[in-house]
């Protein structure tokens, strides 16, 4: 297996495939951090080049695209509170704090750091566990998925701060926004008004853009009316270097992150996205400083970036060693195999083991490109904090609007945004929080339909969810937290009464967090 | 319930609307979903989690009236009342709303005019407008700085990513 | 001070942004080449109603390829775009609204224009449109885990019948081919097994590998791989199976006994264009599609998907849609099964069908 590999690092580094892993990693990059434009878009645009470069050429192209993606969509979520797609809603909660404490550096390294060690610990995982580890995703039928997905809401809901009814109204609001469209199950139109725009479904990069970023935007404007505008500065270049502090801080959260995200990734569907916010889960439970979670705490960034760049890599594993793509982005992947007249499936490293190996040594390869081409960017990219404001946001409006507009040719999705954006202005200046919203609207789909399908492959009994090992395991995990956290709530109004009222600053006693120590997602900027 | 009372209540009182409104907002929901097919749970159909998901968003909503009504749960700890008075000026007033209110005018006609008159000047326009709307002063600044990102966004998006954004009338 | 600082990197961007530029400008220009002639005169542009990756989309971008290396497009190109959204509405009306000259075309299953247009007033009709060519055309076939305890349809349904009930086959989708043959075989051989819809052909493969549904029916490009190296049995073949491959060895309708009176046709791959378009510039067309549909590469992926090409005339495109529909308005009360699945919109569509 390691002569394997040896061969594939010979091909690998044959100046074709280097040039094409560059251009993967720089293409990803660049299309992570413009906001609007995901993986999915950038890699169709270059699906057409798929005959031409041939299969290897093809997977490596993608590859590095789909890796810089992972890597690059971190940082607008750091520096401007702008994921640019759903995996990087969590880095935003503390990164965004980290930077408004003069930490963007800090962060946007760790980020880079766990994603290559993560990146590179999965492509070993990838390497030599794809044939042992491939029957995982068939573990998960419906009623798991179904399992899962209310886990991750929540989760969610409950590692939140604020109160409990704020969060689970906005993951309903987010459902009921993810129903509208076209039902996939059944093709019939819902809430559509008999309009070909709203029968597509609200899409989701719009809706991140303007919930995140232009009410990010909106709340500046906001705050401009009494002269001085509290946003963060840019740091010092002596302070884009993680401290040793912080570095110690970072290493266990990238380990675990790492091993979380390939699990999880393994798992179709909801289970990548989840992955991220389990990691965020752990570490917080694991931390000795829970408080600071949410006020930016490293560990906060450092574990869910490293999740979900493992996470991407095991994504390649049900491809491969099933044949069958569990995302779109690998959905375009066999599509450019199967142009190239390659079929994967069970065999595929026994047919094509050779390109198999060559794409594996250029993911190490691509993986190594984009720590190196980072880390000097991250000098680059904090230095957009010292745009003035009526530079700096009237730039985000022109790119959210291009990319709203690009990631589906419509303007329809560019009057969503705007109005997405208005949406989660007021929301947010009332405390609520836009993470549940956004990760209801993706897990929506998956948690109605896998619902749907398994009451219809249990005939109507909804004992199904119950009696499965693991789905049973998973929403008795949930009912568990649930219950801890009503019980927890009850004890505090009893010390309340009893106290006087006085006693809401009272140490968390049981394995839930007070509802009154931080807030995540802030909705305006606190200059410290 | 006075409007100025006490940063404390500031909040609160502008609260209830929004609530109140996405508790109106999940009923209407229900109510519309009800037109869909739902029944039987052999063969779930498209009504039926849309029905549950709008009571849900009701009921959460019902749930947060409620405690907002009763001062001594809704008040916060200690904790949060330095950041609610620091917040208190910035709580929704009309003329604290107007500038948020003019982007949005900006950026909801940008789907209207930019068919007709190509992305490029459009964006230029928006960007030139909210720069004004945010802080006033600098024209020449504003306007060269509006050249030179859009000039750049142009090079990213149509350059060199080769998307095909809207042209207009005068062809670019 | 700081916008200094941010004014001196502006010029590194650029220079770096440029720079791919010009990569990316020397990578994607390949094989242009310059001819005479009046069409195209400028770059295809073939619509598919999909995302990207599913196998309609695979068959516009092989036909993409092949129509680039066949070198008769006066140094144009053909590119593929793929406009997913209200099941193929979005794709259809930009096709019938793009400009006259027969520039944009589309690539789309015949679900399109007789159950979607059933289903709901659609903004566009079949009227509207040209078929040229049918590009791809496959079968369907019923599969199950290479440990299943059956190899042929009998097999199952003798399972089915020994617990009634409890077998199911699963589809990926609701109110197209899929569920429609499911229901209707179902329906022609009297089996107690259930139809589950799910969103989509891996969703279908993975919970049948994963042991919760007993079967799975679905377009063969999507498992031909998988049934070729063993992974999956295939115990019924509705279709022509294509000459000489494993597939021709799985039972079709007939060999398993089933008895159905009128099937559907096989799945096509529609190249449509708007109707009026001038008919020179059809013909041009269909002359293209016929020389890059022979070329040996489209062959490869095409057949590597188990599929056939049949290129059949406009006129019998047409015929066969509407033999479709025609079919509705007497077979298709076998879908509402005796009123048990009443609401199904399968169900809906029949009572909806032309004349009713």
């Amino acid at each position: 297996m390691f002569n394997d590999l040896l061969a594939g690092f010979g091909d690998a580094l044959q100046p074709e495939y280097l040039l094409l892993a560059l251009l993967g990693v720089v293409i990803g990059t660049l299309t992570g951090v413009l906001p609007g434009i995901g993986p999915v878009g950038a890699i169709s645009m270059l699906l057409g080049l798929s005959p031409a470069v041939g299969p290897t050429g093809s997977l490596i192209l993608f590859a590095g695209v789909y890796y810089g993606s992972m890597y690059g969509g971190s940082t607008t979520s750091i520096l401007l509170n702008i994921p640019g797609e759903a995996n990087s809603v969590v880095t935003a909660i503390d990164g965004y704090e980290m930077t408004k404490r003069g930490r963007a550096g800090a962060a946007l390294t760790v980020a880079a750091l766990g994603s290559f060690i993560a990146g590179t610990i999965s492509i070993l995982a990838l390497a030599f566990a794809t044939p042992v580890l491939g029957d995982l995703a068939l573990k998960f039928g419906p009623p798991e998925y179904f399992a899962l997905s209310v886990a991750g809401l929540l989760l969610l809901c409950i590692l939140l701060t604020g109160p409990l009814w704020k969060s689970l109204a906005m993951v309903f609001l987010g459902l009921m926004l993810g129903a509208v469209g076209l039902d996939s199950l059944s093709a019939e139109a819902r809430f559509t008004f008999d309009t070909i725009e709203l029968s597509q479904g609200i899409g989701l990069v719009p809706l991140a853009m303007g919930l995140f970023g232009v009410a990010e935007v909106l709340s500046v404007a906001q705050q401009v009316r009494h002269g001085r505008v509290r946003r963060p500065k840019a740091p010092r270049l002596r302070d884009l270097l993680l401290t040793r502090e912080e570095a110690r801080r970072s290493a266990g959260p990238i380990g675990r992150g790492s091993v979380l995200g390939f699990v999880m990734g393994l798992i179709p569907g909801p289970a990548t996205l989840t992955s991220t916010f389990v990691s965020y889960v752990l570490e917080k439970r694991l931390s000795r400083r829970k408080e600071e979670f949410g006020k930016g705490a490293i560990e906060g960034v450092a574990g869910p970036e490293s999740a979900n760049n493992s996470a991407a890599a095991a994504a390649f594993v049900p491809l491969i060693s099933l044949g069958i793509p569990f995302t779109p982005v690998m959905a375009l992947v066999l599509s450019a195999l199967l142009l190239n007249g390659i079929t994967p499936g069970p065999q595929f490293i026994d047919q094509h083991g050779d390109l198999f190996w060559t794409v594996i040594a250029s993911m190490f390869v691509g993986n190594l490109m984009l720590l190196v081409l980072n880390l000097p960017m991250v000098g680059l990219f904090t230095r957009v904090l010292a745009l003035p404001v009526q530079v700096l946001m009237p730039m985000i409006l022109v790119f959210v609007l291009v990319g709203a507009y690009a990631a589906n040719n419509t303007m329809w999705d560019v009057t969503v945004m705007v109005c997405a954006g208005l949406l989660g202005f007021v929301l947010t200046k009332y405390g609520f929080h836009m993470a549940p919203l956004l990760l209801a609207v993706v897990l929506g789909p998956t948690l109605e339909n896998s619902l749907r399908v398994s009451l219809s492959i249990a005939n109507g009994g909804f004992g199904t969810f119950v009696t499965r090992p693991i789905s049973g395991a998973i929403l008795a995990i949930c009912a568990a937290v649930l219950v801890a956290r009503l019980v927890w709530l009850l004890s505090r109004r009893v010390r309340r009464t009893a106290g006087n009222g006085d006693t809401g600053s009272a140490t968390p006693t049981t394995a839930t967090e007070p509802d009154s120590s931080t807030r995540v997602l802030s909705e305006r900027s606190n200059q410290p | 319930m006075g409007r100025f009372e006490a940063a404390g209540r500031l909040k609160i009182n502008g609260e209830v609307p929004v609530v109140l409104a996405l508790f109106v907002f999940g009923v209407v929901y229900v109510v519309a979903a009800r037109h869909y097919r739902a029944m039987p749970l052999t063969d779930p159909g498209p009504g039926l989690l849309p029905i549950v998901f709008g009571i849900g968003l009701a009921a959460s909503c019902l749930l947060g009236l409620l405690r907002l009504r009763r001062p001594d749960l809704a008040t916060r700890p200690q904790a949060q009342v330095d950041d609610i008075s620091e917040d208190a000026e910035v709580a929704l007033g009309w003329s604290g709303a107007l500038r948020p209110l003019a982007i949005i005018v900006v950026l909801l006609a940008f789907p209207y005019v930019a068919p007709h008159a190509g992305y490029l000047a459009t964006s230029w326009l928006v960007f030139v407008l909210s720069a004004q709307i945010l802080r006033r002063g600098h024209i020449l600044a504003t306007l060269l700085t509006a050249t030179g990102v859009v000039a750049a966004s142009y090079l990213v998006f149509v350059q060199w990513l080769n998307l095909p954004l809207p042209t207009g009338l005068v062809g670019f | 001070m700081q916008h200094v600082t941010w004014r001196f990197h502006r010029p590194v961007v650029a220079c770096l942004v440029t720079a791919m530029a010009l990569a990316t400008a020397a990578c994607g220009d390949l094989g242009a080449s310059n001819g005479t002639g009046q069409f195209p005169s400028r770059n295809i542009e073939i619509v598919v109603p999909y995302p990207a990756g599913g196998p309609t989309d695979t068959v516009a971008r092989a036909l993409a390829d092949a129509l680039n290396k066949g070198g008769k497009l006066n140094g144009h190109r053909a590119q593929v775009t793929n406009l997913s959204g209200a099941a193929g509405a979005s794709a259809a009306t930009y096709v019938t609204s793009a400009r006259q000259d027969g520039h944009t075309l589309g690539v789309f299953p015949n679900s399109a224009f007789t159950i979607q247009s059933l289903l709901k007033d659609q903004p566009y009709s079949m009227d509207g449109f040209d078929f040229l060519a049918d590009a791809a055309r496959g079968g369907l076939v019923v599969v199950v885990p290479k440990q299943a305890p059956y190899d042929t349809f009998q097999q199952f349904g003798e399972a089915a019948k020994a617990a009634p009930g409890r077998l199911t086959i699963g589809n990926p989708g609701s109110a197209n081919l899929s569920e429609t043959e499911a229901r209707l075989v179902l329906d022609a051989s009297g089996l107690p097994a259930r139809v589950v819809n799910f969103e989509g052909t891996a969703p279908a493969m993975t919970a049948m590998l994963g042991g919760n549904v007993s079967a799975v029916i679905t377009a063969l490009g999507s498992v031909t791989a998988q049934i070729e190296s063993g992974e999956l049995k295939g115990i019924l073949f509705i279709g022509e199976a294509p000459e000489g491959s494993v597939l021709a060895d799985i039972p079709t309708l007939a060999e398993s006994g089933v008895p159905m009176a009128s099937a559907l046709p096989e799945s096509p791959n529609l190249v449509v264009v708007r109707k009026d378009v001038p008919e020179a510039a059809k013909t041009t067309l269909r002359d293209l599609i016929t020389a890059a549909a022979s070329s040996a590469e489209y062959k490869d992926v095409i057949n590597g998907m188990g599929m056939k090409i049949p290129l059949t005339s406009p006129e019998e495109n047409l015929a066969m849609l509407q033999a479709e529909l025609n079919w509705y308005t007497t077979s298709g009360n076998h879908l509402c099964g005796g009123g048990k699945n009443a609401e199904t919109p399968l169900c809906l569509a029949w009572t909806r069908r032309p004349g009713a």
